[in-house]
């Protein structure tokens, strides 16, 4: 890090405080439609003083299925995510590790697909589905959310994985163990902000992602932006019941966040600085 | 059969005016987030305490869905929504934003890079977390500046993560669907229609899908040509 004065330090707090209040400003207005009535969000000028409610959460936990969305959102992001990583952990490690001819080309190739938008492939999941009778399934789901994460996973991996030095690895090998043995006492280890980062990734992804939800799940099934989207119709909005949804479905993500800080910074350079 | 769907967008207006927004509005995307995603990460990394902390405070935008985030800012872009009168505040005409033709493009452009900019600011982090010390003290020894140790250390040493986040937000704002759903649906008229925007509606709201799968190869012409360039960039010169 670049080394400056006290001066200095001050006023670059002041600015990430005064650039924070202005990433803020939309939250706090979340929270306060959260706890507003209908008239009061809809007021102009806006009310500043106004007595909370807890109505829209109440409205939303206990009278609408919002609950049901959640279980959804958490088996589809939970299981995809860990499928993801199952599966990503040894296609990396063995791109990265292993000598094999078209290595590099797979590992093109893999990354590859992340460049096709979505929407090339829906179509085709759709009809596939239809056949399969995948349509409107939690299985469905998950493996529409590993086929839109394993590419970009694997690749970060890989990324990570290279990064790691070969010698303790050898050493390791040469005092018997097998190459399982090695990736999962020395390298899983080595690598873990990177592993953590990935696996934020792959989680938020899919916890975020709507067009495929939207497309291929019903009522019963549907995950939460999905559930959320479904407040919006021709004649209103309900506002307080997306804010409150809206924040209700962020803590969990933001929990998680807030317990690796540390490695997220560090993990975020996907091994790609030296 | 053939090429009939693919002759019928040459021929269709709406194609051409959604390829001009869709450049325009991936354009300032990837400009204002990585423009401001690196101001944030520089000024987090000149500070000791509290380092990760205030970053997973920038990154709070991020974790709301896309389409919570869109609609948030639907109520605060209402003609009579609390920007305008902020705007009235400091004495500014009042603007319709999403539902001008002018401004809605530049709406949902804020609304994308209030979300998205804290994920360029998190890797440019990283990066500049990477860079060991000696190398600025050796430039101090040398006499280099604030502006010497951005510009000949910092920089040079964040162009393979500029062009990872590059390449990430690239394919991530081309096929943005949610935010557009949530503001604007595509509308007024057709002034935020992008060209993924458009695919989804002819291949899964109007059921035209041979239009609709011969639009999305030509998008996926475009993000694979952009994203194989990027990435030979970034892959070691052994690995094509």
């Amino acid at each position: 890090m670049v080394k400056i004065s006290r001066k200095a330090t001050i006023a670059v707090y002041s600015l990430i405080l005064f650039l924070l209040a202005i990433y803020w400003f939309p939250l706090l207005w979340i929270f306060l439609t959260s706890i507003r009535t209908r008239q009061e969000t809809l007021a102009y000028p806006p009310v500043w003083m106004f007595k909370p409610t807890m109505e829209s959460y109440i409205y939303v936990l206990t009278e609408s299925p919002f609950l049901l969305a959640l279980l959804n959102s958490i088996l589809v992001a939970g299981v995809s995510t860990i499928i993801v990583m199952g599966m990503a952990i040894p296609a990396g490690y063995a791109l990265a590790r292993f000598k094999f001819p078209g290595r590099d080309d797979i590992g093109f190739y893999i990354i590859s697909t992340k460049m096709a938008p979505p929407i090339v492939v829906l179509f085709a999941f759709y009809l596939l589905f239809f056949k399969l009778g995948l349509l409107r399934t939690h299985a469905g789901l998950i493996i529409l959310h590993i086929a839109l994460n394993l590419s970009l996973a694997t690749w970060l991996l890989k990324g990570f994985f290279e990064k790691t030095p070969k010698e303790i690895e050898e050493a390791a090998k040469v005092d018997g163990c097998s190459d399982l043995k090695v990736l999962q006492k020395i390298t899983l280890p080595l690598t873990y902000p990177g592993i953590l980062v990935t696996m934020i990734l792959c989680l938020m992804f899919s916890w975020m992602e709507f067009i495929f939800a939207s497309t291929i799940t019903d009522p019963i099934t549907r995950t939460v932006p999905v559930f959320i989207y479904s407040w919006l119709s021709f004649s209103q909005i309900y506002w307080e019941r997306v804010a409150v949804a809206g924040i209700l479905y962020m803590l969990p993500m933001l929990i998680f966040a807030l317990v690796i800080r540390n490695d997220l910074v560090k993990g975020m350079s996907f091994g790609l600085v030296k | 059969m053939g090429f009939k769907n693919y002759a019928n967008l040459i021929n269709d207006s709406i194609f051409w005016s959604s390829l001009k927004v869709t450049l325009f509005f991936v354009g300032s995307c990837l400009f204002f987030e990585h423009l401001i995603g690196f101001i944030v990460a520089l000024l987090l990394s000149l500070i000791t305490k509290f380092r990760g902390s205030l970053a997973v405070c920038f990154v709070v935008p991020m974790m709301l869905p896309p389409i919570t985030a869109a609609l948030i800012w639907k109520l605060m872009y209402r003609p009579t929504g609390v920007l305008n009168w902020f705007l009235q505040i400091v004495a500014l005409p009042p603007l319709t934003w999403v539902l001008s033709y002018t401004w809605v493009i530049p709406s949902i452009v804020i609304t994308d890079v209030w979300q998205w900019s804290p994920f360029v600011m998190l890797i440019l982090l990283a990066g500049i977390n990477a860079i060991p010390q000696e190398i600025f003290e050796a430039t101090e020894i040398d006499g280099g500046g604030f502006y010497a140790k951005v510009r000949y250390i910092i920089l040079p040493f964040l162009i393979p993560l500029l062009i990872v986040s590059f390449l990430l937000r690239f394919i991530f704002i081309f096929t943005t669907f949610d935010i557009i759903t949530g503001l604007s649906g595509g509308g007024p008229g057709h002034a935020s229609m992008t060209l993924y925007f458009y695919s989804y509606l002819k291949s899964f709201q109007w059921l035209r899908v041979g239009e609709g799968g011969a639009l999305s190869m030509v998008i996926f012409a475009m993000t694979f040509g952009v994203g194989i360039l990027l990435l030979r960039k970034i892959l070691k010169p052994g690995e094509k």
